[in-house]
């Protein structure tokens, strides 16, 4: 064969490949490349994500004293029962009689959000025992918080009635 | 016909044989480059595939409580932490009472607003001039924004009859 020939051919051919062949091929490999890299970012994410989630749990089991504090504080249902006898308990150790109690549960979906329970109390008892209820109320279990206290002079000396409004809460 | 001499071998310019070289060399790199890239676009399918099973798997029982467990938890943190923030302390308000009351004046009646701020006081005092001593002591103090006499009138059983808000500021029932 003409050596001329050979060399055109060869070049022909060389080109045909590229252009039609391997230029197209770079593309499309390209495109995939980036496909890969986005999913693999993605995966990566998300295992960071959970390896995060795991890092955090371990941190909290920790704590598993302060957490069932806070959880105990705040508990996932009302438990109307159990804060009124913890309420009465309160006001029994500080050295008052509790002369009526009520509470205001608002019905709605349950969800995350933190309901609020409405508490109002009347105590009768000394002006000491008041503030020691006050101050029991600050570190107890049960997490309060006073809304507003009225107090008055009763029929007994000594003694005081109190009006107390407060918050209680839970999930 | 047979040829008898043997022909001398065709003897080819340097220009020629660099062309000849050049042209082999494209074609083979062309071949191979593209026999390469379809092999490596294989190769990127597969990875695809395998990627794209294990996220299309989603996540594992075990994750999502997990997830449940850590959110839920948080949530509960900072709501306590949010609701510790904003609780009021009413204990000020009697430390401020029992170091300011006058001897002779008396309080039936307390009340402690905590969204208001306030102490509201019903009192009782011998004379005017208790009163307004008892007045003078409170201005004196630092504790207090805003003191208001809202009632004074003469009491039945003698004396002053009066009622008194006191504003303070919000840190103070902290």
């Amino acid at each position: 064969m003409n050596r001329n020939l050979l060399i055109g051919i060869l070049f022909a051919g060389a080109v045909s490949i590229g252009t039609l062949f391997s230029w197209p091929a770079w593309q499309d490999y390209q495109i995939a490349r980036s496909q890969v890299k986005d999913r693999e970012l993605e995966l990566s994410n998300r295992e960071t994500y959970f390896q995060d989630l795991r890092q955090a749990s371990d941190t909290l089991e920790e704590y598993p004293a302060e957490l069932a504090k806070v959880e105990a504080a705040i508990p996932d249902n009302p438990k109307l029962p159990s804060l009124y006898d913890f309420l009465q308990q309160e006001a029994a150790f500080s050295g008052l009689s509790l002369g009526s109690i009520s509470a205001v549960i608002e019905q709605g979906e349950r969800t995350q959000e933190v309901k609020v329970i409405p508490v109002t109390l009347e105590l009768v008892g000394s002006y000491s025992a008041m503030k020691e209820f006050l101050s029991r109320l600050l570190v107890s279990s049960r997490f309060s918080s006073l809304q507003s206290l009225n107090i008055a002079g009763s029929t007994q000396p000594g003694t005081f009635i109190a009006t107390v409004q407060l918050h209680a809460y839970s999930y | 016909m047979v040829d008898i001499i043997p022909k001398a071998p065709r003897q080819y310019s340097l220009i020629s044989r660099a062309a000849f070289v050049l042209a082999v060399s494209s074609f083979i790199l062309t071949l191979g480059s593209f026999l390469i890239l379809w092999y490596l676009q294989g190769r990127s399918a597969s990875v695809l595939f395998d990627v794209e099973e294990r996220l299309t798997a989603g996540r594992t029982q075990e994750q999502n409580a997990l997830e449940a467990n850590v959110f839920s938890s948080r949530t509960r943190l900072q709501d306590f932490s949010s609701l510790l923030a904003l609780r009021k302390n009413f204990l000020p308000a009697f430390l401020f009472l029992e170091t300011t009351v006058h001897p002779n004046v008396y309080f039936p009646g307390v009340s402690v607003n905590a969204a208001r701020q306030t102490l509201e006081l019903r009192g009782k005092a011998t004379s005017f001039a208790v009163l307004d001593e008892q007045l003078a002591i409170f201005e004196a103090r630092e504790e207090p924004g805003a003191i208001s006499l809202t009632s004074l009138r003469l009491s039945e059983t003698g004396g002053v009859d009066f009622q008194l808000g006191i504003q303070f500021p919000p840190q103070f029932f902290q």
